[in-house]
């Protein structure tokens, strides 16, 4: 798997791990760093003091070559160091460069050559200028070599000898080590508490940009309102923005897709318009010479007993076909009085026994803002909303639900009147929104023997001459045809 | 006031001794007598009159050499010595033997605890008064130290061009035995060994060849048997490659123009100790039986010796 396929969840974490470690390893470095400085340092310090003492201490008895003395001298440091000082020997020489006393005098005899002093004794110590005081930490086959020296001057600046310190590279190896190990002790507890703590917080901090991720991966195949419920919370920060750019972004295209359904839908309720007014045209046509005919025939010839009965039967089967075609193809009717406050009075009078007869509750809400003349077709008004009352109505038949009920609000604002029908029958599915005023489509698919009707298809076209809109919603408790139709203004009478 | 310290309590500690004041305060209180009392058994009498005697204290010095002090044994010497001699006793210390010579010379001390070797050289001035009985007889030898690893070594002579530790300059045991043991030999002393050292102090010399310092050392054979007795560990890793023949014990020596009466106040003293319990005790810290009356020729054998070392005699 590459990098760049793993996943943030993991990438995170990972990478916090990586910064902690690094950072563990980087801060042990240097404390250990500067643990061994400092060891070396405190060393070296105690070195330069313990030789400057001893310098001055033993320059009396190389002077008067009192061995004994000299003996005192450079084994007191020994005697009182602690079990954890790694001084070793104290070695002098003598201005000849040859042991005058040592600490050690069984491995360090006094007049053995500072050359074959044990090493890395002869490094300090050879070298013939010794300047002030000289430090050695080197690596021997064995481990670290510490060697110190400083010379032994007299008061009128003659050298006189020199001071050498040797000490143990193995319990100095020891000290260091025990320096690593008390840092690494430390360190570890810190690792163990920040490791689990990063990759927590690790995943805390990609959580949202995974769940953004996974909502965009479903956009394509899930509602946009379902998506929109998984992603994470929006905020100031960029997953924030990004969170509420991704929901702007799917509300957006929710509405996309409304309107797209509700093009659609209103373009084919268009089309059909169109070819059912064709329809209607081509028909009527014949239709009315054929009606012409048999009136003409029955009226001035002298048919039969047996032609009577068939024209008879020809006029009523065109006279149906005549109604169905009107019926289909609504047409404006210039004559139309203006709607007035009677007409709401009417329509109840109208739906009232129906609403009775099915025990449907009737919620008539026509606000005060409602009155007076408007300038709205009364009739086509009229149709409009009985045909959508009786439509609810039929919503509500054939339900179980006590609390059936129909309601009609009416509301005027400047420009606008608002009708909204609604029922509280069946929850209707988007698709059959989308059909619901096709004509001869059944608003009830279980009835479709009976119910496949014209109203809502009439309805459509009164909407859409009066240019208005019609929507539809439906929830659990209602399902309701929202009406807006403009108000032109009153015209000045005269 | 010295530390009270039980009987046994080993006595081969080298530290100078400076005296507590309140130490000599209880002393001159106690001593405000003016009559000396005489030791009975020098005297041959007890309750004979007392001499008047001079509130100046009596002042013996004393070198590590063998008096390895304890502040205790000295503090319950002195206190004896003062109880003897009815007037202040002044201990003193001083780190060498010749240290000691010039303030007998230079009066400014009575009394010392010296060695053999001194003495004779300034026998014009000195004179021993009383010698120390160790195992029976007022005689010790020298010692030729060297460590167990060193076997073949069977006399100083087998030492050439090694580093040798001596005690004192002035010591008989730690000095003038071994090098007319070299002269003798027919060697140059001063050339003989590659390098010597002295560490003004028996015990310092049997440090010095333990530690490797040197690879042989002569020492005073009362201290070796000493710390070999109280400090096994001290010898412990050494042995003894040579014994001298036996010599006049290190002596308390006193200037010859000390008045009488002190002298045999304080011989008195000294003579009596064994007889007293207190005596005793010190006496046992010091490992010796006690002290007699020196002999003439107590110190013949170091007499002779010098004769293969040339030294001034005073």
């Amino acid at each position: 798997m590459r990098l760049r396929d793993l996943s943030w969840r993991l990438k995170v974490p990972i990478a916090i791990t990586i910064v902690i470690l690094i950072t563990e390893i980087v801060v042990t470095g240097l404390l250990v760093t500067r643990a061994l400085s400092d060891s070396r340092r405190d060393l070296e310090y105690s070195a330069d003091s313990l030789t400057t003492v001893l310098a001055s201490s033993l320059s009396d008895p190389i002077l008067r070559d009192d061995i004994w003395h000299g003996f005192e001298i450079v084994t007191k440091p020994l005697e009182a160091r602690r079990s954890d000082n790694p001084l070793k020997a104290v070695v002098v020489l003598d201005s000849s460069d040859l042991v005058f006393v040592s600490s050690e005098p069984k491995r360090i005899p006094i007049s053995m050559p500072g050359a074959s002093l044990p090493a890395p004794l002869p490094t300090v110590a050879l070298t013939a200028d010794v300047p002030d005081f000289k430090f050695v930490l080197g690596r021997g086959s064995s481990g670290p070599e510490l060697a110190a020296a400083k010379p032994i001057i007299t008061n009128d600046g003659i050298r006189i000898g020199t001071v050498l310190l040797e000490f143990d590279g193995e319990m100095y190896a020891a000290r260091v080590r025990s320096a690593i190990v008390d840092v690494a002790l430390i360190s570890v507890p810190g690792l163990l508490l920040l490791i689990p703590l990063g990759w927590y917080a690790g995943k805390r901090l990609a959580e949202p940009l995974v769940q953004i991720a996974q909502v965009l991966a479903r956009v394509s195949h899930d509602p946009p309102d379902q998506v929109l419920k998984l992603l994470p919370p929006e905020g100031g920060d960029e997953l924030g923005r990004l969170s509420s750019q991704a929901r702007h972004m799917l509300n957006g295209l929710a509405r996309k897709s409304a309107l797209e359904q509700e093009v659609m839908a209103s373009d084919r309720l268009a089309a059909i318009g169109r070819v059912s007014a064709a329809i209607a045209h081509e028909i009527n046509n014949p239709l009315g010479g054929m009606l012409n005919a048999i009136d003409t025939a029955l009226k001035h010839g002298q048919p039969d007993a047996i032609s009577k009965k068939t024209f008879g039967l020809l006029d009523r089967g065109l006279q149906q076909i005549r109604a169905t075609v009107e019926a289909l193809l609504v047409e404006a009717r210039l004559n139309s009085p203006q709607l007035t406050n009677q007409d709401w009075e009417d329509l109840l009078l109208l739906v009232q026994p129906n609403a009775v007869a099915q025990n449907t509750q009737l919620l008539w809400n026509i606000e005060p803002s409602v009155n007076g003349h408007m300038m709205l077709p009364a009739h086509e008004i009229r149709q409009l909303i009985l045909n959508l009352l009786l439509n609810a109505m039929a919503a509500t038949k054939h339900t179980d639900n006590e609390r059936a009920a129909v309601e009609l609000a009416v509301a005027h604002t400047p420009g606008w009147l608002t009708i909204v029908v609604g029922n509280t029958g069946q929850v209707l599915s988007a698709e059959r929104i989308g059909q619901m005023f096709e004509p001869f489509v059944a608003t009830d698919p279980s009835d479709t023997q009976h119910r496949h009707g014209l109203g809502l298809w009439i309805c459509w076209q009164i909407v859409q001459r009066l240019k208005g809109s019609i929507n539809v919603s439906s929830d659990e408790q209602w399902t309701r045809v929202s009406v807006l139709l403009p108000i032109a203004p009153l015209q000045a009478a005269g | 006031m010295p530390k009270k310290t039980s009987p046994n309590q080993p006595m081969c500690v080298e530290t100078v001794i400076n005296r507590a004041d309140g130490a000599e305060s209880l002393l001159q209180k106690s001593n405000r007598r003016l009559f000396l009392r005489l030791s009975s058994v020098a005297l041959g009498a007890v309750g004979l009159p007392r001499h008047s005697a001079a509130e100046t204290p009596l002042r013996f010095a004393s070198t590590p050499v063998f008096l390895n002090d304890q502040v205790s044994l000295l503090g319950r010497w002195q206190r004896y010595l003062e109880s003897r001699v009815d007037r202040p006793v002044r201990f003193i210390q001083r780190g060498s033997y010749r240290e000691i010579v010039e303030l007998l010379l230079t009066n400014e001390v009575d009394a010392a605890w010296l060695c053999g070797y001194p003495l004779v050289l300034h026998e014009k001035r000195l004179s021993a008064l009383a010698v120390p009985k160790y195992q029976g007889a007022a005689l010790y030898r020298s010692h030729l130290v060297v460590p167990k690893s060193d076997t073949s070594t069977r006399s100083v002579l087998d030492l050439k061009n090694k580093v040798f530790a001596y005690s004192d300059p002035l010591s008989n045991s730690g000095y003038l035995v071994p090098r007319t043991k070299i002269q003798m030999g027919g060697h140059d002393a001063a050339a003989f060994f590659r390098r010597t050292f002295f560490t003004f102090s028996h015990r310092k010399v049997i440090e010095a060849v333990g530690s490797g310092l040197a690879d042989a050392g002569a020492v005073d054979g009362y201290v070796w048997e000493t710390m070999a007795e109280q400090f096994p560990s001290s010898v412990a890793g050494l042995r003894v490659a040579w014994r001298s023949e036996p010599h006049g014990f290190p002596p308390i020596v006193i200037r010859k123009n000390w008045g009488d009466v002190n002298k045999q106040a304080l011989l008195g003293a000294l003579l009596t100790m064994h007889a007293n319990e207190a005596g005793r005790e010190i006496l046992q810290q010091l490992n010796i039986d006690g002290f007699s009356a020196p002999k003439s020729d107590q110190y013949d054998s170091i007499r002779s010796m010098l004769k293969h070392n040339p030294h001034k005699k005073s």
